[in-house]
């Protein structure tokens, strides 16, 4: 929105009907003030008000020819015989000031040696002089002076707005068609002739053989005893251009008013977008790992209330039986019973924490590993016993990632179930399967024992412990039973990023 | 009788253990110590010439069991070194494996088995738990480009591990693979060596000696 105000504000103003006014000596146009007789112009009246009309000569004049550009006329130099001048008058009195010319060169001059011709020159018949000059090749400045030239634009024979700026004491700038050319050291010199010859050099006289006659059209003359700022510049070149139909060269861009507030306030607009951009993005990572933490501790306090549970239980046993054995009167075979329990307690406590430190353990965190594990641990759990074991996993499996809670609650609600087996349903033979399904791991506990009843109380507590912990990490749970044996299904959703 | 050494900084450990190993009638117990410099105070002075097995905890005060093995497995090679440990924790086992021993014993085994996992173990090295074999297996991979052909595992010895990396008892495996379970310890025996072997020239590699 910004962006859009700034670009209004950079596009020209509304040309003006007239060139800038002050200091403004000299005013001659072709669409005014011409007097002629038939086509030959007898006067060319100032336009400043200034009465600095140039005249025709018994020898020089200039053609007025009509309708020659964007329907005006102009006055044709022939590079022969054409030439005006005014009167006398003070030329750049105060070292300063500016000569705006809209001329087209038409060709060789044919009284000087190298076609050169004077567009316009403040020789007036002494002294030295400064010069607009038109060669085939491009128009130059000459300077009288210091006698050096220096080409304004390059060759063409289209219509040109050529410039001349002098705005300090030792430097002199150069335009055309409103673009700044180059800039010309004049070494504090002053021309010291005080009027204007249009079309030629203002030699007469002695120096005829060369009077160097400009071989063209010029249309309008800006002469001013100021130096003219930028903006006057532009609006002088802006009016010129407007009305006889010249197009100008844009100025580029860093020259244009406005563009460093422009430029700077866009990259301020650029600058906080950035650091708003950059900010946000901080604070959402941050809010990401953050959260991260917080899934991480949540888990994490999941396991440990676990641990608590079991391993506190366990030692509990242990501490009770002991009290037990030596608060009351126990009989031998008593009290070995009771130490069997602790040791047995003991002993499945050990069991737990391996269990554990497996469960925690980031290294084993593969579908593999678990059921490298389940089949370690049933095999362990069989062994001293005379059962049939069947161990039904897949050879090879998708290398699916477990978090540890999966892992965990996928081993217990398998060991509760081989357990259930054993111990309640008196099983003769216990089989434990993995089916990979598409979209599911299907885990199966089945026997072929006398089926789990739910109505003892630890029995409907372990399923529903079973149950929950399927729950938990967003698996299903389903328990089939009958007088001749009992499947135990439960199953996790495959993720989509299953592998990685 | 086979000789046999205890390092177990845990005193009623230690005492179980000298009971239960002197009350065996297969093993004589030649030392039990209470740290690794007690040990190596003893074995430099010549006393434990004749002993077969050595068990000892990781954790103990001083040096650790672990830099134990290291240090005396080049000096006796014929011992079979055996690491305590209270649950098969495989990163340490694995550490000891690597320094020369043939393999670990749970404290909490029941006695009776204690004493039989024992001789098993002197036989032929011990069980590996599928976590074991599974440290076992990615140790080969890693340093395979560097391998002394001696030191790399045969197609038999790698069928045994992997299926051990799966969880298969010995049992299991003998009857997979159609052979007897004794071929099966054997097979484990070598590939413990091959580890000692492979790292060995790891660890010479990495001090610029091989």
């Amino acid at each position: 929105m910004r962006i859009f105000f700034l670009l209004l504000l950079l596009s020209p103003a509304g040309a003006s009907a007239q060139p800038p006014r002050a200091g403004l000596h000299l005013w001659l146009r072709a669409d005014s003030g011409v007097q002629s007789s038939g086509n030959r112009v007898v006067r060319w009246a100032d336009g400043s008000g200034n009465g600095h009309d140039a005249f025709a000569r018994a020898d020089r004049t200039a053609q007025w020819a009509q309708q020659a550009l964007n329907g005006l006329p102009v006055l044709r130099f022939n590079g022969n015989t054409s030439g005006l001048q005014t009167k006398p008058f003070a030329t750049f009195p105060k070292r300063r000031g500016t000569i705006v010319v809209v001329a087209r060169v038409a060709g060789r001059s044919n009284t000087s040696g190298a076609g050169a011709g004077v567009l316009v020159s403040t020789y007036h018949g002494q002294g030295n002089t400064w010069e607009l000059l038109a060669l085939p090749q491009h128009i130059s400045f000459y300077d009288g002076v210091s006698g050096s030239a220096r080409p304004i634009n390059a060759s063409d024979k289209a219509w040109n707005i050529v410039t001349i700026v002098r705005n300090s004491d030792s430097t002199l700038r150069l335009y055309q068609r409103g673009r700044f050319s180059g800039e010309l050291e004049v070494d504090a010199n002053q021309p010291d002739t005080n009027a204007l010859n249009i079309g030629f050099n203002g030699h007469g006289g002695n120096r005829d053989s060369i009077p160097e006659i400009f071989n063209g059209d010029i249309a309008e003359i800006l002469y001013y005893n100021n130096a003219l700022t930028e903006p006057e510049l532009a609006a002088a070149h802006e009016y010129l251009a407007r009305k006889w139909g010249i197009a100008l060269v844009p100025p580029p861009l860093y020259e244009r008013p406005y563009f460093y507030g422009a430029a700077t306030l866009v990259l301020l607009a650029v600058a906080i977008a950035l650091t708003r951009y950059l900010s946000v993005r901080k604070l959402k990572r941050r809010l990401r790992s953050l959260e991260q933490e917080r899934t991480l501790e949540a888990e994490r306090n999941r396991i440990s209330k676990d641990m608590h549970d079991e391993i506190g239980s366990g030692l509990t046993q242990i501490a009770l039986l002991s009290e037990l054995m030596q608060a009351q009167e126990r009989s031998r075979e008593e009290l070995l019973r009771d130490v069997s329990s602790i040791s047995a307690s003991a002993r499945r406590l050990v069991q737990n924490m391996g269990e554990i430190v497996w469960t925690l353990n980031p290294q084993f965190d593969s579908l593999e590993n678990l059921l490298a594990f389940l089949r370690e641990q049933a095999g362990s759990y069989f062994e001293p016993f005379d059962i049939a074991l069947k161990i039904d996993f897949p050879d090879t499996v998708p290398p699916v990632r477990l978090s540890n809670e999966e892992r965990r609650n996928l081993f217990l609600v398998a060991k509760e179930a081989w357990n259930n087996a054993f111990k309640h349903a008196h099983a003769g033979s216990i089989g434990i399967g993995l089916q990979v399904q598409q979209r599911m791991l299907c885990f199966r506990v089945w026997d072929d024992g006398r089926g789990v009843s739910g109505t003892t109380r630890s029995g409907a507590n372990g399923l529903r412990n079973m149950e929950r912990r399927m729950l938990d990490i967003g698996g299903e749970f389903a328990l089939h039973s009958s007088a001749e044996g009992t499947t135990v299904r439960f199953a996790i959703p495959l993720r989509g990023d299953a592998g990685v | 009788m086979v000789s046999l050494a205890i390092i177990e900084d845990d005193e009623t450990i230690r005492n179980y253990l000298t009971a239960l190993i002197a009350g065996s009638g297969a093993f004589n117990l030649a030392g039990a110590f209470p740290d690794a410099e007690a040990a190596r105070t003893f074995f430099e002075d010549g006393l434990g010439d004749g002993v077969e097995l050595l068990l000892t905890d990781v954790q103990l005060p001083g040096m650790n069991g672990i830099d134990f093995i290291a240090w005396l497995k080049p000096l006796r090679p014929e011992i079979q070194f055996m690491v305590l440990s209270v649950y098969d924790d495989a990163d340490r086992v694995f550490k000891a494996l690597k320094a020369g021993a043939s393999g670990y014993v749970l404290k909490n085994t029941p006695a009776a088995k204690l004493i039989e996992s024992l001789q098993e173990l002197q036989r032929g090295g011990s069980p590996m738990s599928s976590q074991i074999a599974r440290k076992v297996v990615n140790a080969f991979q890693a340093d395979y480009a560097y391998n002394d052909p001696k030191a790399s595992l045969s197609l038999r010895e790698q069928e045994v591990l992997s299926l051990l990396s799966k969880g298969y008892s010995y049992k299991e495996i003998a009857a997979q693979l159609f052979i007897s379970i004794e071929t099966v310890r054997t097979h484990i025996r070598n590939i413990y060596e091959k580890l000692h072997v492979c790292n060995r020239a790891d660890a010479l590699r990495k001090t610029g000696l091989s």
